[in-house]
């Protein structure tokens, strides 16, 4: 019974996800992508409802929260199947082509076959991503063991779901003390408790396992749209084998979706800025809300980025619609939560003023090269993330199509390619320097030194970095058979 | 050699004594079981300098001791930096006059050929005399290279409750394997652009492989780690019901709940306990909504009563507490888990 309860829960918040997405994408979607989305979207949805159960003071029970799914379930598939020109029919459009590959014979699209080589690593590299994923699932079924998910994050959904209210202790005696947590991911254990009318460790995990996993799943859907499947493979493996993210499938702490969260917003911001698709920018806003709403740095390493972006494709942009599909629900979003701290008169930081105690210590920086390049955190990734930027700038230089640093989704002249992925290298460069700034030049420093934090943290720009240089690559390897496109 | 802190005098011994290679065991292969109830010792500890893979160590002590090495990569005569995850320990050395061991240093990931400084640690039961006759790191460094770097290649992940922070990684000959990695990855890189026309540069598809490459030689390791934990894990739980170094805390956990679902009153766990703050917390977080506190506070209210890697203070009959200056109150024992783990109920007539 419980495990029908359970799947009954997964469905509902993907069927109420997917809703939402095709909503806010009006057509642009295609059946699986839509599908893809639903349940990271139908957790934020989830989280929302909890903040607004939280700040009228209703209770978190099964009435309160599965009678709020309902009327949002009835609200967007009215939506969607009453208001013309809504998805419901409009899915089954064919998917807008990549722009400038529109001239390409369809099977060149899929073709990046490359030597025998490459895809029996390539294969031999998805079996060990294939274990990362097992040692997530194999650890579901263990006990909440970390400190953090004890003290903090699956404990303080623990005391919410026995308190129907959101915890907001601050002295640590029932064991959480820090409130300052959003609570994208409690409300999802809370949600899936309530559904089965108990606390359950093993569901509590499944739930967060199911987010990371759902999360990945519908950003690879995505790049379908702009790069081949294998290279798909490839940006899925190369992310998902960065060993202190494999580590943290299994009940890790909220970095990871955050990260996913980051990642679905980078490749939807991709398909918007491709296709000049603004429904797509609006669900790279959500995304970057979501991700606000999973850890605070959602601020720092989504909104901030993601709003210089915007400012930068304003250069061939008109501002209105970056304005409304772009920034302003996203900083709505990620601002909700912080607000009510405020309200709540709580700071905003667990850590003190320690955030914004601003000093260069250069005790640390030799720390962070060595935890970067000399550590299990991250194996040879880091090296291999150099290796290929320089590689491609290379190409790029040499291939005189356009150089690297130029702004390639500005679209220079007439005839020469985008290179959208270039938003989410830069988005992972800026993750990048203000995570360093944030250990080296704050009281953070004691986080990168007790190695608390740092690692956990740089996998984030890491898996932008990736994504990016790999998404970079399939654009200039379009440059060589394309010659319509040059 | 050079002994530095060392106060124990040195006695001459007129008899050769037959060295014997003891077997050590790496810190971090421990770290990943329950702490045992470690009765008090005597420590000390100095530096030994050579170069070398073997410490050859004479000795008299009329106790049997443990010998520790570590591996310092930093500090002075007060103060070294070492990792405990590579420090190597030989427990269990036998008492005698003039007795030698040979401790292979190679064992330990930290061991590198230019490793000049050891720090050594002798602990005994209080009270043991102990003599240090003589110390010697000695071997040919050269020839022990390859032997340390497969061993060093075949220590794993300690795999802790850490290790989400932070992942040590593998270490041979004191260096981590990802540097010598990503040094040859980047030597390569730069060998074949120099080697290759602009035509090639420009299919850059061999890049692809040579990154496949070099992820997959470190994911090769970690995944055989990944899988090698799983099954532990999951085996330790299904067989045991255990997890990692947690030791018995599931089953104190599972006896508390299954004496508290027909304990009439209001229930509060004491946890009493000398290991670190996680134990307690696990308790707390399995149990809630019981209330768990700490022993150390007043256990006036309390019910129920966990020892943990400790032993506590009095017994059943005239009353037990956390700690000396605490009121003593009589128990019954429900479970005794060994390695100082037990659960109590207090008596609750010693209810205020």
């Amino acid at each position: 019974m419980m495990i029908l309860l359970f799947i009954g829960a997964v469905f509902l918040l993907i069927v109420e996800g997917r809703f939402l997405a095709l909503f806010m994408t009006q057509g642009a979607l295609q059946k699986a992508e839509g599908w893809a989305l639903g349940f990271p979207l139908g957790t934020a949805v989830n989280a929302l409802l909890f903040y607004f159960f939280t700040i009228s003071g209703a209770p978190l029970t099964a009435l309160t929260v599965f009678g709020g799914h309902v009327v949002m379930l009835i609200v967007l598939g009215v939506f969607n199947h009453v208001i013309p020109g809504s998805p419901a029919t409009a899915s089954i459009r064919p998917r807008p082509t990549p722009a400038g590959l529109e001239l390409l014979p369809p099977p060149l699209l899929l073709r990046r076959a490359g030597s025998m080589t490459y895809r029996v690593l390539l294969i031999l590299l998805a079996i060990a991503t294939a274990i990362s994923l097992l040692y997530g699932i194999v650890h579901t079924f263990l006990p909440t063991f970390y400190y953090d998910s004890v003290s903090q994050w699956t404990m303080r959904a623990k005391i919410s779901f026995f308190d129907q209210h959101i915890a907001f202790d601050v002295d640590e005696l029932r064991g959480m003390s820090k409130p300052q947590y959003p609570i994208l991911l409690h409300s999802l254990q809370i949600f899936f408790a309530l559904a089965i009318n108990n606390w359950s460790d093993l569901v509590a995990n499944s739930a967060i396992l199911i987010l990371n996993l759902t999360s990945f799943l519908a950003m690879s859907v995505l790049l379908l749209r702009n790069i081949s499947k294998q290279l798909v493979l490839l940006v899925l493996s190369t992310i998902l084998t960065i060993p202190i993210l494999a580590y943290h499938l299994g009940q890790g702490y909220g970095d990871l979706s955050l990260l996913a969260y980051l990642l679905l917003a980078a490749v939807a911001l991709v398909s918007s800025e491709e296709g000049k698709n603004t429904r797509m920018l609006l669900l790279a806003s959500v995304m970057v809300g979501a991700a606000s709403f999973v850890k605070q740095e959602g601020l720092v390493f989504g909104l901030a980025p993601f709003t210089v972006l915007l400012l930068l494709l304003l250069q061939k942009n008109s501002w209105k619609p970056l304005l409304m599909f772009g920034f302003l629900p996203a900083m709505l979003l990620s601002l909700l939560w912080p607000i009510l701290l405020l309200s709540k008169g709580l700071p905003l930081s667990p850590h003190g003023g320690g955030d914004l105690a601003i000093a260069f210590h250069s005790e640390g920086v030799s720390e962070a090269f060595r935890v970067l390049f000399a550590s299990g955190s991250f194996g040879v990734h880091w090296y291999i993330v150099i290796g290929l930027l320089v590689s491609v700038s290379l190409k790029l230089f040499y291939s005189s199509r356009s150089a690297l640093l130029a702004p390639a989704f500005a679209e220079a002249s007439a005839g020469r390619r985008r290179k959208p992925f270039i938003l989410i290298l830069l988005w992972g460069v800026m993750i990048l320097i203000s995570a360093l700034a944030i250990f080296l030049a704050t009281a953070n420093v004691q986080y990168l030194l007790n190695g608390q934090t740092f690692s956990r943290t740089m996998m984030i720009p890491l898996a932008l970095l990736l994504l990016g240089t790999l998404g970079l690559y399939a654009y200039t390897d379009d440059h060589e058979k394309t010659p319509q496109a040059s | 050699m050079r002994l530095s802190s060392l106060p124990l005098a040195f006695l001459v011994v007129f008899f050769p004594a037959i060295a014997f290679a003891s077997a050590s065991v790496l810190v971090s292969d421990e770290m990943r079981n329950f702490p045992h109830l470690a009765e008090e010792q005597g420590m000390q500890a100095f530096i030994a300098e050579g170069k070398g893979p073997m410490l050859h160590m004479r000795y008299s002590s009329d106790k049997p001791l443990t010998l520790e090495v570590a591996f310092p990569f930093r500090g002075n005569e007060e103060r070294v930096s070492y990792n405990p995850l590579h420090v190597l320990t030989i427990k269990e050395l036998r008492a005698g006059e003039g007795e030698e061991i040979e401790l292979d240093l190679t064992d330990s990931p930290a061991w590198s050929p230019l490793q000049e400084r050891f720090l050594v640690r002798v602990l005994g039961p209080n009270g043991a005399t102990v003599k240090i006759h003589d110390i010697d790191i000695e071997g040919s460094s050269v020839a022990a290279i390859f032997p340390a770097l497969w061993k060093g290649l075949s220590v794993g992940e300690a795999m802790l409750l850490s290790n989400i922070n932070y992942l040590w990684g593998y270490r041979a000959l004191g260096v981590n394997v990802s540097v010598y990695l990503g040094i040859l990855f980047i030597l390569s890189i730069a060998l074949l652009l120099v080697r290759s026309t602009k035509s090639q540069i420009s299919n850059i598809k061999w890049l692809l492989s040579l990154s496949l490459l070099f992820l997959l030689l470190y994911n090769l390791r970690f995944s055989s780690d990944l899988l090698a934990i799983s099954a532990a894990d999951l085996s330790g739980w299904r067989e045991n019901h255990e997890y990692r170094q947690l030791g018995p805390t599931h089953k104190i956990i599972d006896r508390l709940r299954e004496e508290l679902r027909t304990f009439k009153g209001i229930p509060e766990v004491a946890v009493c306990l000398s290991l670190d703050d996680i134990y307690f917390k696990q308790i707390r977080y399995h149990l809630y909504p019981i209330p768990v506190v700490r022993a150390e506070d007043p256990l006036e209210h309390a019910t129920h009563f966990v020892l943990l890697g400790t032993e506590g203070i009095g017994d059943t009959e005239n009353g037990i507490a956390c700690e000396e200056g605490q009121k003593l109150r009589p128990a019954t024992l429900l479970e005794d888990f060994g390695e100082g783990s037990a659960v109590y109920r207090f008596d609750t007539s010693s209810l205020p």
